[in-house]
Parts: structure tokens; C-alpha cells; sequence
């Protein structure tokens, strides 16, 4: 029954396990690598089955689409009909979700609500017509299939071509862990901040008080022993464990993308990790991000995104031809990277950079507008060096602006002014001029601004299971987020995406749900509005509604979170070009507001994207 | 009674598909530390705690003795049911027997007590407990890590015992019987949370009645032990 039907065709994937080997600074030759191969029509045929893999030096089991890892990317055409067969070989129930994709709710593929799951052995048949266009990703929604290896792209062409490019590459963000997810699972339970390698330490005190004076640093440390919470916890889980890969590949064997002298290149960035977060960039190159989440926006310019697991951005660049470059993706915490060239020619060495220094959490990301003390008191966020990584130069001695003086508004921001310093009720009565617009001011609370609702915490359901509560949570639509403030380049913030196209649906929203993403860190448990997934009543929607989803983030962490079925459309202060999004990042300590039409019956998965938060922070959506 | 029934029953079912995952799956948790005392007085102190269970109910086992010249000096084991109520804090009831290789020397105790995170980061365990003949003692430990970089850790501990009568023959006089202290510097390889050789000092003061009957080195004592969990 379980013909473990890859292992007859024996592939090993590997990665070179020479650690090492890609020392900081220097610069590094590639081997020739391709990537995944791509798969068009109208009829496709995947089987998953185990797969031995070496990405690290030691061999390991992953779980595979059609043998290869990512999987073979899908390449579709919008308006036409496909049909996906799927044959599981494995020894367990597997499904494949097609992530951000518009379709009928038995097609979505998540086992318990779609449908019953592919059993193994058996196979299912995927049929659906695709109204859309741009670049999305599918992956198993069983189990922890997808971060052993279960992803892969989505391209869908549209019927009229927005840009013409003349190269075309799809670059796939993942994380691999030798350690098997449920151990990660319960060490994290365990032990809640075992991977992180960046924890403050008494050094950190020393510097921080050379600084900014021993009172200031003293009063820092206070406030944060008091609450119990570390503001280094940036990442559950870090570079410790993981390897980075880009395209299935790790740094010490990157993949490759060619190009010509003058060409422009499209860049399909896709988040498939399962805990991490990326900040991407090309030194020395402009990227021009012209969608998000397979959607177009209007061309923005700028040197860094931050993409968050199951994010997409399409970015169009135009490289010079004298040398090879780094697509240099590090991790949120920078406890390692991800990288592939872009190159005029094969096995060009390629500069890397240096990784930033590690981000510390700052008030705001607590969901605080005051200070319990010192007000000014900064961390030191730059000079830095943890664990032989060399911290970048020392912006904040340029301007004297921390990044956490930048958070609490003490600073001009790179970007717009940002509305910090503005309590909810202020923001209700729209006393606070509201980010990326002039007008946002009058239009607070209608369709495209953002709720004007203040905030209530009333219904969240307290325990054990909550250990913070965001005092006074703002909109930071214009806040690059932690590690990404006032780092001397353009970064892409949530305020700079404006729908190319026209709001499909202008009415106002009939409602507002407004939902808490609560957690204890030091146990490890997550909920929305304090009440896990599997503990929870469905969402429910009516057929046809428009409402307003309102976030609102009480812990440190970022959360992507995805809505199966139907668009976010988030609220930039754009109402007339709102952008559709499937997958959205509320930062820690911050509130974020998009608008839904109920247009697709059916039960859908709602949730957070971090693989071990998914389970607790989850709803079913009721459309009916 | 049927649907009280229904949704033990579900609760412990395998999770609903769509979760993926159990989120709040049984998981076991052994924390172990093992002490060498100086040469002169040549003895290994224990002190293991581990548990099972779930994020709010847990089942813990926590030991801790000394051993030397063949014999368990003094030492005891508890079986105690832990839930949790609120972010930082669990309550513990259970039952504790000691173990002392002279077993005239041992009691059986009910205990109730609570255990987290206090503010600062300082880890507390601190019981009350009844025991046989109306005796009572309680014990309060407290500990806080300190990162000194991401591999040396510092541990300062302390713990007190106090007493509610005096007895002669478990040689404890009422009230504050004895208090010690600890600092241990550890080792973290490569950031290794799991495992940590240290060294450390430890002094005990002793403190009213139990001055007189007990007849303990007070003198700061080197220690050299290893520290783990899985």
C-alpha cells in the first residue's frame, strides 16, 4: 500500500554541509544549482512520498512533493480550469492547500474542514477554475509536512500582462530543521526560550550603560525583569537549529539566478518557512516591489522587505552586469541567512554582508505609549556583537536616534510620519492624524482607514494562558517592525502598498470583529482572544457581507496571519485602492484592520502561519 | 452527565484534523542536578525534579538528598499534582516522604504549596508542610539565571527552611531553622541550554534551636556538579 514511491527513484538533496566554509565578508563561490522544475498545463499530477535529504551534513527523512524540495513550481493560466491529481505515499494523511488561492471551499484543501484528507495510499482530485493572477504557493496543510518540506510555487499568468520582463525567477524562503518539528514542539514547550542564542546578557547591561548611563540602562533592565519578558525574544525559533534555504538550497551552496546586461529581472519572493521571518535584500540594488501576496500593487522602490512566513512579493530589478549580486534574506532575529546570486555568469563569487545587528524589542512592540520609566531610556541596538556576528555601523551616533527612540516617535522615520504617542481613544475621537494619508484623520472608522472603535479588551477570556495585555496598541501601518527602524534604507512598510486596481467593493463595512492575539510565552501557549483553536466557536459570516476583521496583537511576537477563501483587504488609508492580501503581519503591541467580503460559502481556515502557533491561534470562518 | 461524558471523552480524542497538530500534547519534562561536595566532607547532593503532563495540569516528582559514607544522609521525594493559575504561577499539593538511610529520622508529609517565575526572573518553589506528630516545615527556594554571556551562566540560589515546633529527635528547633546559600558559575557549550557543568560555593547558616542540636559545617563549602534537562 505504501510504495514510498520517491525512494524507487532514490534522490539525494543535498546541501554541502560545509559550515564554514561562507565566513562573513568573504565572498563565496556557488556551485551550479537549478531550480525546482516547473510544471504548466492544465492537468497536473503530484505524488508525495518520503525523501532522504542531507542539507546540514547528517541525513534526514523530509516529506516531498514529486521528489523534489521546493516542489515543483506550478505554472497556471488565469481564467482556465485545472485539474491536480494527488496521490499520497505516505505512511499518514497528507492534503495540499493552495495558499492564496480564490476557490470553492472543497477544493482548499485542509483536512476537517475542506474535505477528509488524502489517506495513504489514495489520491484526490483537485478541480478548479483560477480567477486570478500572480505568484502564490501551495503546501501540506497535515500534520508537520510542510516545514519537512512539503512547498512550492504558483505562478499564474495573467490574461493581459501587467510588466514584461525579460527574466523571470521564483525564490522560495524556507527553514530546515535536523530536529524533528514535534521535538521542536516540545522543547519550545519545554523550555520556551531555548533557541534563543541572543539573550540578554550582563555584558549587554555593561554597554548599554557605558552608554545611555547606568540609571537609564538600570531602569531599562527593571522594566523588563519586572514583567518577566526578555526583549530579545524574537524568534521562537532561531539559527541555532535552523538552516536557511533559498530555493531549497543553504548560504555554503546557493542557488543561482543569471541574467544579462540591461535585462530586468522579476523576483518572485515566497515565504514557505515555517517559523521564520525574512529581511531581503540586493545591496546595491533597487528592487521594485510590484506585488504583494500575488496581487499588483502600485511600484514602489525600495532597498529591504521584510516577508513574513507565507508572504509573496514580486520584485522587478535591473542589476548591473559587472558583478554578481547577493539576494541576501536574514532572518528576523539575524541569528543566519538565506542567500542565492544574481549573476552575469555562472559561479561568480558574490560579496556578502554583514548581518545586522540583533533587534531588541522596544515599548511600542509592548503595546505601550508610556514608560513606566525613564522615558528615554534606549537599548543599545547597534554595536552589538553576539555570538561572531558583526554588528552593522552605528546609525543612531549619525542622527542619535535608537531604533527604539524611532519607535516611540522620538525620531523622524526613514519613511512617513508615524502616528505613535496616539491612544486608542484619541484615534477614536480622530484627534490622531492617522499614517499615509492627510485625510485619514476624516476617514477614520470607514471603509479603508481602519477602525475608530477604541479598543476593549473585555472579551478576552484571561488565565493562565495570557501573560501580557497590549496597553495601548496602535495602527503602525508605516512601521518597517523591529530590527528594520531607522536602518538608513528604503524599507518597505504596510503604509506603501496601494492596490493598482480599483476597490472591488467600496461599500462600508456592516461590522466589526475585533480579535486578540493572546499568549504566554513562558509556557508556550497561544489563543485569539484567549481561546485556542480547537477550544473555539466558528466565525461565523454572512454570504455576501462586507465586515472589518480588527487585530489586535497582546504578545511580543509578529503574527502572519492567513485567512483561507477570501481577500484581506488591509487598510492602508487607501479607499479606493485597497490592497488584497492573504497573508498579514500584525506586529507586536500593534493593532491592523482589514476588510472582508463574504463571497465564498463554505468553512475556511483562519490563522496564524508560524507553524507552532497555528493550532491555537486558529478559527474556523463560517460563510453561510 | 452524558455530555460531561461526551466532552471528557472528546478532550481526550486524538485533535480535530484541521488543527494540524496537538497543540497541548503530553510531554515530560526531567530536570537533574548533581552536586560533589569538597573533599573533606566527600558527599554528592541530588536534586532532580521532573514532571508530566499537559500546559496546565502536571504531575511532578521532585527528589533531593545528600548522600555520604554509603548512606543517604537526609534527602526526600515528593509526588505532587501541579495546575496552573495564572501567567507565572502554578499551585502544588502532594505528598512527600523521606528517605534518610536512619529511618527513625524519617516522616511523611502532605504538602501544598505554589512554584513559577517571581518578578526579576527568580524561579520559587515554596511548600507548606504537615506532617506526622502535628509537625510542619516550610521550605522556600529561590533561584535566578544569569546570563553573563550567551555560554557562562550564573546561578545564585537560595533557600530557607523554617520549622513550627522544636524537636529533639529530627534535631529541628521552631522557626527559622536554617538558610543557604549558593552561587554557581555554568558552562552552556556552544549555547546549549540542556546541559551545564558548574562550580560553586555554598554556605549554610543555621538559626535558633536547630543551632544547638545540628551538627552541620556552616563554612563556605566548594561544590562542582552538572545541571541538565531533557
Amino acid at each position: 500500500m505504501n510504495s514510498h514511491y520517491p525512494l524507487t527513484r532514490r534522490q539525494f538533496v543535498t546541501g554541502v554541509g560545509a559550515a564554514g566554509v561562507l565566513a562573513f565578508g568573504n565572498s563565496a563561490t556557488a556551485t551550479e544549482s537549478f531550480g525546482p522544475k516547473e510544471l504548466s498545463g492544465r492537468y497536473f499530477e503530484l505524488n508525495i512520498g518520503y525523501l532522504p535529504v542531507n542539507f546540514t551534513g547528517k541525513d534526514r527523512t523530509a516529506t516531498a512533493i514529486n521528489g523534489s524540495i521546493p516542489a515543483p513550481t506550478l505554472r497556471w493560466k488565469e481564467g482556465e480550469e485545472v485539474t491536480i491529481k494527488v496521490t499520497n505515499h505516505l505512511a499518514e494523511d497528507t492534503s495540499i492547500h493552495w495558499h492564496g488561492i480564490i476557490l470553492p471551499s472543497n477544493m482548499d484543501g485542509v483536512p476537517g474542514l475542506s474535505f477528509g484528507g488524502i489517506k495513504p495510499g489514495e489520491s484526490f482530485t483537485y478541480r478548479f477554475t483560477v480567477n486570478q493572477s500572480g505568484t502564490y504557493w501551495y503546501h501540506s496543510h497535515s500534520g508537520f509536512q510542510e516545514p519537512l518540506g512539503m512547498y512550492g510555487a504558483i505562478i499564474v499568468d495573467p490574461i493581459e500582462a501587467h510588466e514584461t520582463v525579460e527574466r523571470d525567477y521564483v525564490l522560495t524562503l524556507s527553514d530546515w530543521s535536523d530536529e524533528k518539528p514535534e521535538s521542536i514542539f516540545a522543547n519550545l514547550k519545554k523550555y520556551p526560550h531555548i533557541y534563543n542564542i541572543d539573550e540578554r546578557t550582563l555584558n549587554d547591561f555593561m554597554r548599554d550603560s557605558k552608554r545611555h548611563g547606568f540609571s537609564k540602562a538600570f531602569a531599562e533592565r527593571i522594566m523588563w525583569n519586572q514583567m518577566r519578558m526578555s526583549d530579545s525574544d524574537i524568534s521562537d525559533v532561531t539559527g541555532k537549529t535552523y538552516t536557511f534555504l533559498l530555493n531549497g538550497k543553504p548560504p555554503a551552496n546557493h542557488w543561482q539566478a543569471l541574467f544579462k546586461k540591461g535585462e530586468r529581472v522579476r523576483l518572485r519572493f515566497i515565504n514557505a518557512a515555517s517559523m521564520t521571518f525574512f529581511d531581503v535584500r540586493i545591496p546595491g540594488v533597487k528592487m521594485t516591489v510590484v506585488a504583494a501576496d500575488g496581487q499588483a500593487i502600485e511600484p514602489v522602490t525600495v532597498d529591504e522587505f521584510r516577508i513574513a512566513a507565507a508572504e509573496t512579493y514580486d520584485v522587478i530589478v535591473q542589476p548591473s552586469a559587472e558583478q554578481a549580486h547577493a539576494v541576501f534574506c536574514q532572518a528576523i532575529d539575524r541569528s543566519g541567512y538565506a542567500v542565492c546570486s544574481l549573476t552575469p555568469q555562472r559561479n561568480l563569487p558574490i560579496e556578502l554582508p554583514e548581518l545586522d545587528a540583533s533587534p531588541i524589542l522596544g515599548h511600542i512592540d509592548m503595546g505601550m505609549n508610556h514608560l513606566p520609566v525613564n522615558a528615554d531610556a534606549g537599548h543599545d541596538q547597534h554595536g552589538m556583537n553576539h555570538g561572531g556576528q558583526t554588528s552593522q555601523k552605528d546609525n543612531d551616533d549619525e542622527d542619535g536616534c535608537t531604533e527604539e527612540h524611532a519607535a516611540m516617535g522620538h525620531c523622524v522615520m526613514p519613511q512617513k510620519p508615524s502616528n505613535n504617542g496616539c491612544t486608542a481613544e484619541h484615534a477614536a475621537m480622530g484627534h490622531c492624524v492617522m499614517p499615509n494619508s492627510e485625510h485619514r484623520q476624516m476617514g477614520s472608522g470607514s471603509a479603508g482607514y481602519g477602525s475608530s472603535k477604541a479598543v476593549s479588551f473585555d472579551h478576552i477570556k484571561m488565565g493562565p494562558h495570557i501573560d501580557m495585555l497590549a496597553e495601548s496598541p496602535q495602527y503602525r501601518l508605516d512601521d518597517p517592525g523591529v530590527g528594520l527602524r531607522n536602518n538608513g534604507r528604503r524599507v518597505l512598510t504596510y503604509a506603501d502598498l496601494i492596490n493598482r486596481n480599483e476597490t472591488l467593493d467600496p461599500r462600508e463595512p456592516s461590522r466589526e470583529l475585533e480579535l486578540h492575539l493572546t499568549g504566554n510565552m513562558s509556557r508556550y501557549m497561544w489563543s485569539i482572544d484567549g481561546i485556542k483553536g480547537m477550544k473555539a466557536d466558528p466565525i461565523k459570516m454572512k454570504f455576501g457581507e462586507r465586515l472589518r476583521i480588527t487585530f489586535v496583537n497582546n504578545t511580543m511576537m509578529n503574527h502572519p496571519m492567513h485567512l483561507h477563501g477570501l481577500w484581506s483587504e488591509l487598510e492602508t488609508g487607501e479607499p479606493n485602492r485597497i490592497p488584497r492580501k492573504h497573508t498579514t503581519i500584525v506586529q507586536p503591541g500593534s493593532r491592523l484592520s482589514y476588510l472582508v467580503t463574504a463571497d465564498a460559502l463554505g468553512k475556511w481556515a483562519f490563522h496564524c502561519h508560524l507553524t507552532y502557533h497555528m493550532p491555537s491561534m486558529f478559527r474556523v470562518v463560517e460563510v453561510s | 452527565m452524558k455530555r460531561v461524558l461526551l466532552s471528557v471523552l472528546l478532550s481526550l480524542s486524538p485533535m480535530t484534523a484541521f488543527a494540524m497538530f496537538n497543540d497541548d500534547p503530553w510531554l515530560s519534562k526531567v530536570m537533574a542536578e548533581f552536586e560533589y561536595i569538597d573533599a573533606e566532607h566527600n558527599a554528592l547532593e541530588w536534586d532532580v525534579d521532573a514532571w508530566y503532563g499537559r500546559d496546565i495540569s502536571k504531575f511532578w516528582i521532585k527528589t533531593e538528598g545528600e548522600y555520604a559514607e554509603s548512606e543517604i544522609e537526609s534527602g526526600f521525594i515528593e509526588f505532587v499534582y501541579s495546575r496552573a493559575y495564572s501567567a507565572n504561577w502554578d499551585w502544588q499539593t502532594g505528598i512527600r516522604s523521606d528517605i534518610a538511610s536512619e529511618s527513625d529520622q524519617n516522616r511523611n508529609w502532605v504538602s501544598f504549596g505554589f512554584m513559577g517565575t517571581a518578578p526579576y526572573f527568580f524561579d520559587v518553589d515554596a511548600r507548606l508542610f504537615i506532617g506526622e506528630d502535628s509537625s510542619s516545615q516550610l521550605i522556600i527556594e529561590a533561584e535566578k539565571e544569569i546570563m553573563l554571556t550567551q555560554e557562562w551562566v550564573l546561578t545564585p540560589e537560595f533557600d530557607v527552611v523554617a520549622n513550627g515546633k522544636t524537636s529533639q529527635r529530627f534535631q529541628e528547633g521552631s522557626g527559622l531553622s536554617s538558610a543557604e546559600f549558593s552561587l554557581m558559575l555554568g558552562y552552556e557549550h556552544n549555547g546549549n541550554r540542556k546541559f551545564q557543568p558548574f562550580l560553586g560555593v555554598t554556605r549554610t547558616w543555621l538559626f535558633g534551636a536547630s543551632q544547638d542540636m545540628v551538627d552541620h559545617d556552616t563554612s563556605w563549602r566548594g561544590t562542582l556538579g552538572i545541571h541538565g534537562w531533557f
